[in-house]
């Protein structure tokens, strides 16, 4: 990849980016849907980042299920009453969520949001036998968490060095997006392994403050003097790299600020917390898609600081309801805007916990839950399967750890085929999609996401 | 915040001709070309010599190495008297209390003054700079109650540089024991295993301490590469098993002390944070434990001979040499360091040359008078940067309160400050590879994205143009720069060029930057000699030349 100036943006001004990235990859990879005007689909993807213990999101709240899941959570089994009602049941068990998130609830059982239920990363299907017998290629580092908050965000476990699923993802949907390149994926947390690899590059923006100047560059001779300054493609690879941050932000930037000043102000009101601005910045950047020229976007966000191995339910019971208001909040707005059936929210973490406890809170597991919501979900009940919270569940590999019954890859997959790639494009999207086609960690979301 | 920087800044540049604005800047002194005095190579080797070993270099030090020599020099720092943070802390407090300084609460701010206070002053910089580095393996976070008891972090800090020329297994132990680390990695009242109660000892410690502070992952040649198996994969070094019988080990610990006297007991939750935690037998795990490499525990040791021989079983692991010594040389010297660097340091680490292994003078040595640092080649540190332009340019406090205000300002703009990272993972990886990369390692790249790589520029022209924009909580005093040596220089371009190459680009600045910078100035000819300056300063700290260091074949 060359870092020749201004390469990035302007395709209005010149479609050399879009030809020089058509021309480094497969001609597969060009979806062939068709755009049609005020066609616009958005994905949010929220980094849970610590490894959520989302057994405590979602709990059973039938007798029997419940006293399974308090007998196996000890401590840290959150009371029966306090749990918010979901309509219907799942399995023939009825379910509450944690009393925090109240504004989910309520989506859920308006049908607008789901949870997809003992979901995890997987290479291939794999079950009990396999996993003790170590006869199937099993994610790398599982339980930690470097590995495994990259596994969510690669969708290929098996292999460090890889793109992320947007990143292809983006790729897959190349042509989608005529204006500001960059704008189609759009960070609120910086650099991330989620969007990474996409050809037409990532944008990180501060959620707070929007997109920022460079000092003193409105007078002439400092423009003209850091100009010179980047210009360095005979320079060694990592200054390369570090210019081309900033060229990317000088140019990319002067079009985020110009279109985000066009923002309309949404009567939505959005919390004050971190995360809550973030979803704010996320709507004002929807709300100018038009401006920025783009019809398929990948936002990102992270809200850190799920490693609870202590002080599980009073930490938890502090950081959900900042969630909770975040999303309900986001969802709001994307209905004042009129494009709540064209964007999908999802949660992923690093993983899931142990059911046990440490006596304080619970250690790194595998397999969890996670939210999804938005006008397209086809809410109102859960997917997945979620396990039996028993001793000897063979999916239980030891203290509570479970083994998926759902592979990151499925959820994924629905994710693709709602953002428009064609059945048979999987594999450029999610490389192990092939190994799950047909089985049973492969199936049982169709259907998750309508229109 | 920072938005009027570019209305305020640079007015002078062109339209104000004449009239200095400062009159205080220092006589210039070229050097004479005295036939025994140092040689300009004697100068670009102290230059990167002090680029890699203090927060950053005041002219002053460079020219006292180029007269010692780099060997003198180091032997000089490792004789420094030691720059302790928490007496600073505990002077804050006799001084201030715990009541707010305009509206902040005084706890948060000390531990952060006592920071900028030895980072900017103390004269062991280079212990000071390795603790700095130690704080990014060994992570520690502000968080809950390190936040709020300002002794827990800069004792914790203390703790480091105590260790930082000692002995790697007393500073692991140290760590270990330590009462913040304790509350970080939850080990702190982990009790042994109760069947009765379905609870199970804690496995966060046990996994961090082998996955990010001893051993890694996978089973390491002595130069760092990756043994692999029969079948070309990598060997890991532990399994989830190992980590349930290391969690055992690490049972039965409390805090060590308490505010007010009251009694110690486990399950405590009133600390002082300042003394290592002590054991508690009753709530250690009984019976046998199995460690790495076949070594077993025996029943019956008291919980503090098991934690010593688990120490010890994860310090002689040959993995410990090439994984500790392989992210120092990232933090103090380069980013790729070749296998025979790393394995040079590992041969340091396993024998300081009188048979004993894990003497940190010995890796120190070893990692900074390597051939290899004479090509070192990094992206730099965004809050080190912060940290050198207030340094190198002689930031003082303004009112004798604080050094470099708070730093929330530069935190909110690099993402970075010292033990405040987002995790036990650090701000970033040892083993990041920034998309078009080509495949080489940056991990300060992993922070570096369109909005704070803006925001570090921003940062700069903080220092040298708003010292308003330096404060934090707004009304928190600023921290003051002296650029009069600048402002003197400006008018012989060369030397002024020669100053800023010897305290920002250890000693070689490459031309592109020269000419940009020495155009900058000609076409603002006009401007008075400070402002002149700030612009020429400005320019050159941030040059991707000065920011992405080295790496020219």
């Amino acid at each position: 990849m060359s870092f020749s100036r201004r390469q990035f943006l302007r395709h209005s001004g010149g479609f050399a980016l879009g030809a020089q990235v058509a021309a480094s990859l497969p001609l597969n990879v060009f979806s062939s849907m068709a755009h049609a005007a005020g066609d616009y689909r958005a994905i949010v993807c929220v980094l849970l980042a610590g490894g959520c213990d989302s057994f405590n999101l979602l709990v059973p709240r039938s007798d029997v299920a419940y006293a399974q899941y308090q007998a196996r959570r000890s401590d840290l089994a959150l009371p029966q009453s306090d749990l918010l009602p979901l309509d219907g049941t799942h399995n023939g068990v009825s379910f509450g969520l944690h009393p925090a998130l109240a504004a989910l609830k309520a989506r859920f059982n308006a049908g607008q949001a789901s949870l997809i239920t003992n979901i995890g990363p997987l290479v291939e299907p794999t079950d009990r036998a396999a996993y003790d017998n170590e006869q199937v290629v099993l994610p790398l580092g599982l339980f930690s968490h470097a590995d495994q908050i990259l596994s969510w965000q690669t969708a290929t476990p098996a292999d460090r060095s890889g793109s992320g699923f947007a990143g292809r993802l983006a790729n897959a949907l190349t042509g989608a997006n005529t204006g500001v390149a960059l704008a189609g994926n759009i960070s609120m947390s910086g650099n991330n392994a989620f969007q990474t690899g996409a050809a037409a590059g990532s944008y990180s923006i501060n959620a707070a403050d929007g997109v920022q100047e460079i000092g003193g560059f409105d007078n002439a001779l400092v423009r003209q003097s850091i100009e010179q300054m980047l210009d360095v493609a005979d320079a060694p690879i990592l200054r390369r790299v570090y210019s081309q941050k900033i060229q990317s932000a000088i140019d990319a930037g002067a079009l985020f600020r110009a279109a985000m000043a066009s923002a309309p102000v949404l009567n939505t009101s959005f919390a004050a917390d971190n995360f809550s601005i973030a979803m704010a910045r996320i709507a004002q950047l929807i709300s100018v898609r038009e401006q920025l020229g783009v019809t398929r976007q990948t936002f990102f966000v992270t809200y850190g600081g799920w490693d609870h191995h202590d002080n599980t339910l009073a930490e938890q019971a502090e950081m959900l309801p900042a969630l909770d208001a975040g999303l309900g909040q986001f969802l709001a707005a994307t209905e004042e805007l009129g494009v709540s059936q064209q964007v999908t929210t999802f949660t992923i973490s690093d993983f899931g916990r142990t059911l046990t406890s440490n006596g304080k809170g619970s250690d790194h597991g595998w397999a969890g839950n996670a939210l999804i919501l938005g006008g397209a979900v086809q809410g109102g009940r859960l997917y997945g399967d979620f396990p039996e919270q028993v001793e000897d569940n063979p999916l239980d590999v030891g203290r509570g750890r479970f083994l998926p019954s759902t592979a990151v890859d499925t959820l994924y997959a629905e994710i693709s085929r709602w953002m428009g790639v064609d059945e048979a494009l999987l594999p450029e999207v999610l490389p192990n999609w092939p190994n799950f086609v047909g089985s049973t960690q492969g199936s049982g979301l169709d259907g998750l996401l309508a229109g | 915040m920072l938005r009027s920087l570019t209305v305020m800044m640079l007015l002078c540049l062109t339209a104000c001709g004449g009239g200095s604005g400062s009159s205080s800047g220092a006589p210039v002194t070229v050097e004479p070309a005295q036939p025994s005095g140092p040689t300009a190579q004697d100068y670009n080797n102290a230059s990167l010599m002090l680029d890699l070993t203090t927060f950053g270099p005041t002219y002053a030090e460079v020219e006292q190495v180029a007269a010692q020599g780099i060997a003198a020099y180091l032997n000089d720092q490792f004789q420094q008297p030691l720059g302790l943070h928490e007496p600073i802390v505990r002077r804050y407090i006799q001084d201030y209390g715990f009541d707010l300084i305009n509206g902040v609460p005084n706890p948060v701010l000390y531990r952060r003054f006592a920071f900028f206070e030895q980072a900017l002053t103390a004269e062991d910089q280079l212990r000071q700079l390795t603790a700095y580095a130690l704080t990014q393996i060994f992570v520690v976070s502000q968080t809950g109650p390190l936040q709020n008891n300002p002794l827990a972090l800069s004792n914790y800090y203390d703790t480091l540089l105590i260790h930082s020329f000692g002995n790697f297994r007393e500073l692991l132990l140290a760590v270990t024991l330590h009462p913040a680390m304790g509350f970080y990695l939850s080990h702190v009242n982990n009790g042994k295993t109760d069947l009765e109660a379905n609870t199970f000892p804690d496995e966060n410690y046990a996994r961090e301490v082998m996955q990010l502070f001893t051993i890694g992952l996978y089973e390491l040649n002595q130069d760092g590469s990756q043994k692999l198996d029969g079948n070309g994969r990598p060997i890991p070094t532990y399994d989830n098993d190992d980590i349930q019988e290391f969690a055992k080990i690490f049972t039965g610990l409390s805090y060590g002390s308490t505010p007010y006297s009251q009694p110690l007991f486990f399950g405590k939750n009133n600390p002082a944070l300042d003394t290592p935690m002590v054991m508690f037998d009753d709530f250690h795990e009984p019976g046998e434990k199995y460690l790495l490499n076949n070594l077993v525990v025996p029943a019956g040791q008291t919980g503090m001979q098991d934690i010593e021989m688990a120490v010890d079983n994860l310090f002689n692991h040959p993995n410990t040499g090439p994984f500790i010594g392989r992210q120092l040389i990232q933090r103090l010297v380069t980013s790729n360091p070749s296998p025979e660097y790393v394995a040079r340091v590992s041969a340091a680490f396993a024998d300081d040359g009188s048979g004993r292994r894990g003497n940190m003078q010995a890796v120190l040595r070893a990692i900074l008078t390597d051939p290899e640092v004479a090509q070192a080649s990094r992206v730099r540190e965004p809050f080190r940067r912060f940290l050198a332009a207030n340094r190198s340019l002689h930031a003082a406090p303004a009112d004798n309160v604080t050094y470099g205000g708070t730093g929330f300002v530069a935190e909110y703009l690099t993402g970075q400050f010292v033990l405040h990272a987002p995790s036990v993972f650090n701000f970033y990886s040892p083993f990041y590879r920034p998309p078009g990369g080509q495949g080489a390692i940056s991990p300060e790249m992993q922070i570096t994205n369109e909005d704070t790589a803006v925001g570090v520029i921003n940062l700069m022209a903080a220092v040298l143009y708003s010292e308003e924009s330096i404060r934090t909580a707004r009304t928190l005093p600023a921290i003051t720069v002296d650029l009069s040596e600048f402002e003197a220089l400006v008018t012989d371009t060369p030397a002024f060029l020669q100053r800023v190459e010897r305290l920002f680009y250890g000693g070689a600045m490459p031309q592109r930057t020269r000419e940009v910078v020495t155009n900058a100035l000609s076409q603002a000819a006009a401007a008075p000699a400070l402002d002149r300056a700030k612009l020429a300063l400005y320019l050159s700290l941030i040059s991707p030349e000065q920011v992405a260091t080295g790496g020219e074949s």
